[in-house]
């Protein structure tokens, strides 16, 4: 009788120490994580995109806008600066504030009469789209 | 999930193992059903004379640790979810994965004696029972009206059904199915269970600090203690006297190496898995199956789709999780099967002999299975082959372990082989294959034809026939099982290819089985010759014949003594071919020495079954056409699951002293052995562990390098998962997405509309296709091809300048780009 008892006892002890561990899981191993600076969050980005992609393989006619979309996944609202160049020219610039896990647009008009690659690029990075431009 | 002591207790003929069978009479099921039928009258009559409330209250009680173990993951669910807990789904994942199984397992009155044997059962039971539930839902409740029967809401109801049957069906027998599945075993020691915790911690944390910083400290620590608790396993567990948690520290060690690979990345980690993914991910957005329209194997297994579909509705659980996980937890119960499987005396052995040394039971488990490269590397990120691998050692465990009834063992048997047809196509033909083999091999051993001598071959074919497992029932319920889920039902082209390829070229014994890298001048000579042939659509740039090709080299880890690599590339060739060998002798010794004088030292079974693993080992070894499809290594852990058995007996023969040495020299044999073992034991899992190319440089794997080639092969970062979910929402058919190896990987786990070339080689780029660069392709500059079904690969330097000059940019986040 006394085994069983103890072995109610080991048991109900597991049980509790499992219960215990469940829910002070989040904040246990999120301090750990931080303390050997780890995460398995998603790392932040930053994306742009053409709103219509194939005009990537159409083109747009001298003077028609492209519409592009820019996506903040950097976990806080942002001000993205943008650089509209034609042929290594700046045309237009701006800036646009997308709030955190949002897409937003602006259109960039072209040059007028003029063909060749119309590049829209985030000011200050590497993220950059491309739509060609022709006269006819 | 450590069992009673495996001494030997002397019994009325002779000493016998203490887990041997209590004798069942020829046709036990009589009795069985006898039983059952006093126990429906007995019920009757409790109703008639008893209130309906006493009757009830008395069949609950029956089943009351499984109503309580039910109500309180109910409970737990809610309260995790209510405080924002990662681990919610826990609970009913776990209440899934074992009550199911337990209650089966209980009806049919099969319990192995150790609870670590148990617990594997009754999961392999349990995620055959939600395959089951979910395609009967699938095909009937759209009939009746739910469009959608794998949503949370309908799973819900039919759950609470099934459950409720299970538990009205377990009180009918009176078998609890908890008190089934923990009868007799110990608490879980505090050791046990607090090295596993640390074991399993440390490799999280490593695997959050790889992907976040980039930084191996963490992993290294978390692969030096599961070495060390192994290898502490292996010479702790030489007492037979000592109560070390074996099964315990096996899986947690397991795990907690699974689980630094398969977390890695911001995505999933490996090939295959990604394709698996898309798979379960269009399942659950469909909200039930039907057999795929295109024949797609993947999306024919039930284990891909249905499995990760039901737990999703149920308990909650990501996607994702299923596979970084779950599928890791049930793999690391396939070295817990094996151990269970070869640290007792297998079924029919009544020679009196002792359970094998436990320490040498595991020191066989950690060399055959937890060191082989299909398990230490592939099989995580091969989620169906990991399921239904784990179901062939649980089949191999069920069909050896004397403690479970013949009848009942055939008939885990049964649902095991019927589900490994809808778990994994391959796995499901080889065993139908292994089974008939077997079957065959262990006819031939019956009649006496091989080894036993004329003058005993009568009486030798009487005893081997009544003891033996695999019959022509199990073989034709493997053929039919296979052949029918793939080739009649679903009609899945798994086998096309292969058997194209055998047709095309033969076996090709000799031939090459792994890929050869060639100059991607070389390279691109084949690669247009293939594409010629298979894709004559594509028509390319006329300057893409100018692009000259550049090879690249993929970082590698230097080493902290790299003047030592030869030296270990040697001894590493030589410890891992040894097993070869040590397993071609055992089976040898166990059929000449064993078998031959005496058929109750030897059985049929395990003839049958080391033989049928040794074929097909060399087979799929020597055969180049075979390799392309099922790898060696692959292979190579289903021959040690069929052949783990007679090596233990060979070894334990040697260690012990039994087959060589005079009584007065066993001591001094046994403490070599244990010397030589541990060495041995050490050497094959620092190599499989990685830890070895830290020390000597090389290619690291993923869970310990966020640089080297295995890293940049399998690891998904959040930025081209992004990108591929772009693709998938706004590139549709009839166009065509061209990635390269790398950039192949993420795609399949977003499959969308378009057509998919995994090439983009210039002279192979259609213009007006869309093309992916991943993070590799453009930050690192590499890109890698592949030809000839994976027989030929290159690396060389990404083409940026080509895409830049004829293509649009029309999708950026700076690591990764999408051209058109």
């Amino acid at each position: 009788m006394a085994k069983v008892d103890r072995s109610l006892l080991g048991w109900l002890v597991a049980s509790l120490v499992v219960l215990v561990a469940l829910f002070a899981f989040a904040p246990i191993s999120g301090a750990l994580l931080r303390a050997v600076h780890g995460s398995f969050a998603p790392a932040p980005y930053s994306a742009l995109a053409l709103a219509d992609p194939e005009q990537g393989a159409t083109g747009v006619t001298a003077g028609q806008s492209v519409e592009v979309l820019v996506t903040n996944r950097t976990g806080a609202t942002r001000r993205y600066d943008w650089v509209a160049t034609e042929d290594r020219t700046v045309i237009s610039q701006g800036s646009v504030t997308v709030r955190r896990g949002a897409t937003a647009s602006f259109s960039v008009a072209s040059r007028r009469r003029t063909s060749g690659r119309l590049k829209v690029a985030l000011a200050g990075t590497a993220i950059f789209v491309t739509v060609p431009v022709t006269t006819s | 999930m450590s069992g009673p002591s495996d001494r030997v207790a002397p019994g009325p003929e002779g000493p016998v193992p203490a887990d041997e069978p209590r004798a069942r009479p020829a046709h036990a099921w009589r009795r069985s059903l006898a039983r059952a039928v006093r126990s429906v009258e007995r019920g009757l009559r409790d109703v008639s004379v008893a209130s309906t409330r006493q009757w009830l209250a008395r069949r609950l009680r029956r089943v009351a640790p499984t109503g309580a173990v039910l109500g309180a993951a109910l409970v737990l669910s809610v309260l995790l979810r209510v405080a924002h807990s990662p681990l919610s789904p826990l609970p009913g994942v776990a209440a899934l994965l074992l009550v199911p199984g337990a209650a089966v397992l209980a009806l049919i009155g099969a319990r192995p004696v150790h609870s670590s044997a148990r617990v594997v059962v009754a999961v392999c039971v349990s995620m055959t029972v939600l395959m089951v539930v979910g395609l009967v839902s699938s095909a009937l409740l759209p009939l009746l009206g739910v469009a959608r029967p794998l949503d949370s809401l309908p799973e819900y109801v039919i759950w609470a059904v099934v459950l409720l049957a299970l538990l009205a069906a377990s009180a009918h027998v009176d078998r609890d199915p908890v008190r089934w599945l923990v009868h007799r075993a110990r608490v879980p020691s505090l050791t046990g269970a607090l090295v596993g915790a640390i074991l399993v911690a440390v490799s999280l944390l490593g695997a959050g600090q790889l992907n976040h910083s980039g930084d191996n400290a963490v992993a290294t620590v978390g692969a030096v203690l599961d070495v060390v608790v192994l290898v502490g396993c292996v010479l702790g567990g030489w007492r037979r006297d000592r109560t070390t948690p074996l099964a315990t520290l096996l899986y947690f060690s397991c795990l907690a190496l699974l689980l630094s690979q398969s977390l890695r990345g911001a995505h999933l980690f490996g090939w295959d898995v990604q394709q698996e993914f898309g798979v379960a991910w269009n399942t659950v957005h469909a909200g039930v199956w039907g057999v795929p329209t295109n024949h797609d194997p993947y999306a024919s297994m039930l284990s891909l789709t249905v499995l990760p579909a039901v737990l999703h509705g149920v308990a909650g659980l990501h996607l994702e999780a299923f596979f970084e996980v779950v599928v890791p937890a049930v793999l690391a119960l396939l070295p817990v099967a094996v151990f269970s499987t070869v640290r007792s005396v297998p079924r029919w052995i009544t020679s009196g002999r002792t359970a094998p040394i436990p320490g040498l039971a595991m020191a066989v488990v950690v060399g055959l299975v937890v060191s082989s490269v299909a398990f230490s590397s592939v099989l995580v990120s091969v989620t169906r082959q990991a399921m239904a691998t784990t179901m062939l050692a649980t089949l191999v465990m069920v069909l050896l372990d004397r403690s479970v009834s013949t009848r009942a063992a055939q008939v885990v048997a049964s649902i095991l082989i019927v589900a490994m047809a809808f778990t994994h196509y391959t796995t499901s033909y080889l065993t139908a294959g292994i089974l008939t083999c077997t079957w065959v091999v262990s006819t031939v051993w019956m009649r006496g034809w091989l080894g036993a001598p004329r003058a005993e071959s009568r009486e030798h074919t009487r005893t081997v026939r009544s003891r033996r497992l695999v019959n022509g029932t199990l073989v034709v319920v493997a053929i039919v099982s296979a052949a029918g889920w793939n080739l009649a039902i679903t009609r899945n082209s798994a086998l096309t290819v292969p058997a194209g390829a055998i047709a095309a070229k033969g076996v090709g014994i000799g031939g090459a089985t792994s890929s050869v890298d060639l100059t991607p001048a070389a390279f691109q000579r084949i690669l247009v010759s293939e594409y010629h042939q298979i894709a004559p659509y594509i028509v390319p740039y006329a300057d893409a014949r100018r692009v000259r090709l550049v090879a690249a080299t993929l970082p590698s880890t230097h080493g902290t003594a790299p003047a030592l690599q030869g030296t270990w590339k040697e001894v590493d060739f030589l410890a891992v071919e040894g097993l070869w060998l040590v397993l071609g002798v055992a089976l040898l010794y166990g059929m000449f020495r064993l078998g031959q004088r005496r058929s109750y030292e030897y059985t049929s079974d395990l003839v049958g079954l080391g033989v049928t693993g040794l074929l097909m080992g060399a087979l799929l070894r020597s055969s180049g056409t075979l390799a392309s499809f099922y790898n060696p290594e692959r292979a190579a852990i289903v021959t040690a699951i069929l052949l783990a058995a007679p090596a233990t007996l060979f070894l334990d023969d040697i260690a012990t002293g039994r087959i060589h040495a005079r009584p007065t020299d066993r001591r001094r044999s046994l403490a070599a052995s244990r010397a030589v073992t541990a060495v041995y034991a050490t050497l094959l899992v620092v190599g499989a562990s990685g830890l070895s190319a830290l020390v000597v440089g090389g290619q690291a794997p993923g869970s310990l390098s966020a640089n080297d080639v295995n890293a940049a092969d399998f690891t998904v970062t959040t930025a081209e998962y992004a990108t591929a979910a772009w693709i998938r929402d706004h590139v549709t058919g009839p166009n065509i997405v061209q990635s390269d190896l790398y950039g192949h990987l993420v795609l399949m786990s977003q499959p969308g509309s378009y057509d998919l070339v995994p090439e983009i080689l210039p002279r192979e780029v259609a213009p007006g296709s869309y093309v992916y660069l991943s993070q590799l392709n453009l930050v690192g500059g590499v890109s890698q091809a592949y030809a000839d079904s994976g027989n030929y690969t290159t690396i060389y330097r990404t083409t940026t300048r080509f895409f830049d000059q004829h293509f649009s940019v029309v999708y950026s986040t700076g690591s990764t780009r999408v051209y058109h």
